[in-house]
């Protein structure tokens, strides 16, 4: 039994070895970048000529397209930043430490850009760029955590040292997420609830939810994209020395 | 699947809200668009300098 298992974790281990992750994700690659390519172009066109205004906030409602698949990858890179982080401690795979250096700023970009973005809708619908409630506090901190772990990364001499300590701060700091989550049911606040949930019907006409799917998928695609190109410069830079790294540096002289 | 706005000045002034709606698509798809090509460029950079080295050492081998 534990002979199997070791087996199986042998397995495991060569998949996830930078090498090898690297050859994977330059297959995957055109995979994410088309699909982004093409559908941020139909979200874009749709959600800004297409979809009619609403009837309430007129024309600024259209910040949505954007605002909300940036929020939601905030969060999820967050997660993301978070599983890495749990898998470098508990398993030390050097893998998951490069994913999560490559990760963190394109996270935070996102999160800044769900602050900007909203701040921008705040100020036609609400009257203000700015109020301290929940969900924008909430999510401010979050911006802090991702700065804390992009500090954190490297500002150890020895990288492995700095990674341990950046996934440390990512796996505490994910209680934030539910907090974000839920923090429009549990306080008082003057941002909306959530438009899309997985139980329920939207709470959009269709005409406005499918450029915003359109866009989220988009969105999604450009994220994982941005992941796997930066994750392999990272897989490079830390693995310079390594045969395989040189090889490569080697062969594409020709 | 038509045009929503009945000319391209309505298009651009979005109601009155042209300025946020602008500003925000103009600094979410700018900074997205550097990050993007920041990602791009930063592995080409990086093995160009990989090679001037890796000929530095044959040289003074």
């Amino acid at each position: 039994m534990t002979n199997w298992l070791r087996r199986l974790w042998a397995i495991i281990e060569s998949t996830v070895s930078p090498r090898y992750f690297y050859q994977l994700s330059g297959r995957w690659l055109p995979w994410f970048a088309w699909p982004a390519v093409i559908l941020i172009a139909v979200g874009l066109v749709w959600g800004l000529a297409i979809a009619p205004a609403d009837y309430q906030q007129g024309n600024s409602y259209r910040i949505i397209f954007i605002h909300v698949p940036s929020a939601s990858l905030a969060m999820g890179g967050y997660l993301l930043l978070a599983i890495c982080g749990a898998i470098t401690l508990i398993w030390r795979v050097k893998t998951a430490e490069m994913v999560a250096k490559a990760a963190a700023p394109v996270g935070a970009l996102f999160c800044l850009m769900a602050l900007v973005t909203g701040s921008l809708w705040g100020k036609p619908t609400w009257g203000t760029y700015w109020v301290w409630d929940a969900r924008l506090t909430s999510m401010l901190i979050l911006l802090f955590l991702y700065f804390g772990v992009m500090a954190l990364q490297s500002a150890f001499e020895d990288v492995a040292q700095g990674s341990k300590a950046a996934a440390l701060l990512a796996v505490v700091g994910v209680v934030n997420l539910p907090i974000i989550k839920y923090s429009v049911e549990w306080w008082n606040t003057l941002h909306q609830g959530s438009t899309f949930r997985i139980t329920e019907r939207p709470s959009m006409p269709p005409e406005m939810y499918l450029p915003l799917l359109v866009m989220f998928l988009g969105l999604y695609a450009l994220f994982a994209t941005l992941i796997l190109l930066r994750s392999r410069q990272e897989i490079l830079q830390r693995e310079r020395r390594s045969q395989w790294v040189r090889q490569l540096i080697e062969d594409e002289r020709e | 699947m038509t045009f929503y706005f009945a000319s391209w000045a309505e298009f651009f002034a979005m109601g009155g809200h042209g300025l946020y709606v602008w500003l925000a698509y103009g600094l979410f798809w700018g900074s997205l668009g550097l990050l993007t090509w920041h990602s791009v460029q930063a592995p080409k950079r990086w093995r160009r300098q990989q090679q001037m080295l890796l000929k530095r050492q044959r040289r003074q081998s």
